[in-house]
């Protein structure tokens, strides 16, 4: 059955839920409402659409691991990402804490300022600069706490990684059959038995 | 007293990434509400959402501060989920005009079922998890136009002024289309929950 | 190019904050569940479960969470699912290589930094599986 009243006041029912109606206007809706049944349905109606919406979308979030979404951005996050004041700063301090000797020297007055200017230009280009990494992680130490029962097995692989196994002392089969002292192309395993062992209190 | 968002982005200009954390933990079961709201699939949801935010940080001097951040964070979110849709083959918002009229004359049935079934402020512990993934499949069948301007307006409250910035449309726009868009939620949301005129009247809960 | 007054400024920045300061080598670290029981590799890990695999065939493996660290001489501590703690720390540095030293109980290593490479270690049971710290330097 259709109703001009209520024709003509449904479209402000939504922004009156919202509060986005001037004083004059929600008066009159509000006159209206005490008047219409239908109309004051209808704004039941969106109150509850609406909070259910909100509920169940926030219901939603509970299933997520916060904590790892925001790491998992952290991580993103990459140093060539970083606003150019930090990427400065970044590379700067590398130049003067890897390279002090003749850096420092050629630090004095606004002169230094140009010399440097050069070498970090250069160096923003490149990206990041190689520094502090070698060709392949090499471990050099493995120690296991001496009250405990395991022992490590270090594996450094043909392309530059290295794993560290933590096994059981007794345990001489690994689920693939023995342990393996093999050297082939693909890598080379060793265990590191010199370690010295290292009590609780060393640390 | 927290602090406020553009402090935390003047922060992380001078580099202080700790900040962008702050900001992150700030907005981002919002910003995933409305990814889950636009996407159906959750996982898909939180791969968009970590990407909003990752893209914000990328694109940090180009916000101005002449409009407040999480209007910048959402649009770039909905922008970023409606590539993801328009990918998969979805047309958009091609049948607006055509839904906005359908809308109008088929919720008159059901009028009133919702909001005397339910009360007027149904309580979130009374909702449990089947209803609202329910709730939730009812929001995947609204139009995506329809879709975008509900959730930023019930996932963020935000005012028709916001609204107009964030989806770059006129205020009047904006209130004819969030009408229509309420509609269209009433209407799936009364199939979803099986709602009908016998059952309205069973009286506030 | 850089302008002369930029360039100053940032030195003096630097004076403030970085000069005379410890190095901060940045570090990726990956905490990654790994079981036998046959299921879902994460595609990124698919390289990582081969050269595994040598010892021990996991069917399933997942990044449970990834953090990116500066270290310092300082332990940086790393919370783990299983209720450890990692701790991580720059144990040297010397001729542009950084060392490294975790401490993940009841196991210690110090090893070299190496671009695009990795450190897999071994860091106890948890749910049914193992769980692996991975270490790398962030690209």
């Amino acid at each position: 059955m259709k109703n001009p009243a209520r024709d003509k006041f449904l479209p402000l029912l939504s922004p009156y839920v919202d509060g986005e109606l001037s004083p004059e206007e929600r008066q009159q809706v509000e006159q209206h409402l005490a008047n219409n049944k239908e109309s004051a349905a209808q704004v039941a109606d969106f109150r509850a659409a609406d909070a259910l919406m909100r509920h169940a979308l926030d219901m939603q979030g509970d299933d997520v691991d916060w904590k790892a979404f925001t790491d998992g951005v952290m991580a993103q996050l990459t140093p060539e990402k970083l606003p150019l004041l930090e990427r400065l700063k970044l590379t700067l301090s590398e130049l003067f804490t890897y390279q002090r000797g003749p850096m420092v020297a050629a630090m004095v007055g606004a002169a230094a300022a140009i010399a440097i200017a050069v070498p970090v230009a250069m160096k923003l280009g490149a990206g990041l600069p190689a520094g502090y990494g070698a060709d392949r992680v090499e471990v050099q130490t493995v120690s296991i706490d001496s009250d405990s029962s395991v022992r490590p097995v270090v594996m450094e692989t043909d392309d530059g990684d290295a794993v560290i196994w933590v096994v059981e002392a007794a345990d001489r089969d690994s689920p693939d059959g023995g342990k393996k002292k093999k050297k082939t192309g693909d890598s080379s395993e060793e265990e590191l038995n010199q370690v010295p062992e290292k009590r609780q209190g060393d640390l | 007293m927290a602090t406020d968002d553009l402090t935390l982005v003047q922060r992380v200009r001078t580099g202080d990434q700790r900040a962008f954390k702050l900001l992150i933990e700030r907005y981002q079961r919002k910003v995933y509400g409305i990814a889950v709201g636009m996407l159906k699939d959750r996982e898909e949801a939180r791969d968009v959402a970590q990407e909003a935010f990752v893209k914000v940080y990328k694109y940090l001097d180009h916000f101005k501060g002449d409009a407040s951040f999480y209007t910048w964070l959402y649009r770039i979110t909905v922008n970023i989920c409606i590539d993801v849709l328009r990918r998969k083959g979805s047309k958009g918002d091609e049948h607006l005009e055509f839904d906005e009229t359908l809308a109008h004359d088929t919720a008159e049935a059901n009028i009133g079922a919702l909001g005397t079934r339910l009360g007027t402020n149904p309580q979130k512990s009374a909702l449990r998890k089947e209803l609202a993934d329910r709730i939730t499949a009812a929001i995947h069948q609204i139009p995506e136009a329809h879709r975008k301007i509900l959730l930023l307006r019930e996932v963020e409250g935000m005012s028709y002024e916001e609204l107009a910035k964030t989806l770059e449309i006129p205020k009047g726009t904006v209130m004819s289309r969030l009408f229509h868009a309420r509609l269209k939620m009433q209407k799936i949301l009364g199939e979803y929950l099986e709602l009908d005129e016998s059952k309205a009247g069973v009286g506030n809960e | 190019m850089l302008t002369r007054r930029f360039v100053v400024t940032a030195l003096s920045l630097l004076a403030a904050s970085a000069w005379a300061n410890e190095p901060k080598v940045p570090v990726k670290a990956d905490v990654v569940y790994a079981a036998t029981a046959p299921g879902k590799v994460d595609p990124e890990l698919q390289a990582m479960q081969v050269k595994l695999a040598e010892r021990v065939k996991y069917g399933t493996m997942k990044t449970l969470a990834t953090r990116r660290l500066e270290l310092t001489r300082t332990p940086s501590p790393l919370e783990l699912p299983n209720k450890k703690t990692a701790e991580l720390a720059v144990e040297s540095l010397k001729d542009d290589v950084a060392t490294v030293r975790v401490k993940l109980p009841p196991a210690e290593a110090t090893y070299t930094l190496a671009r695009g490479k990795s450190l897999y270690l071994q860091g106890g049971a948890h749910d049914g599986g193992d769980l692996w710290l991975v270490l790398s330097m962030p690209k």
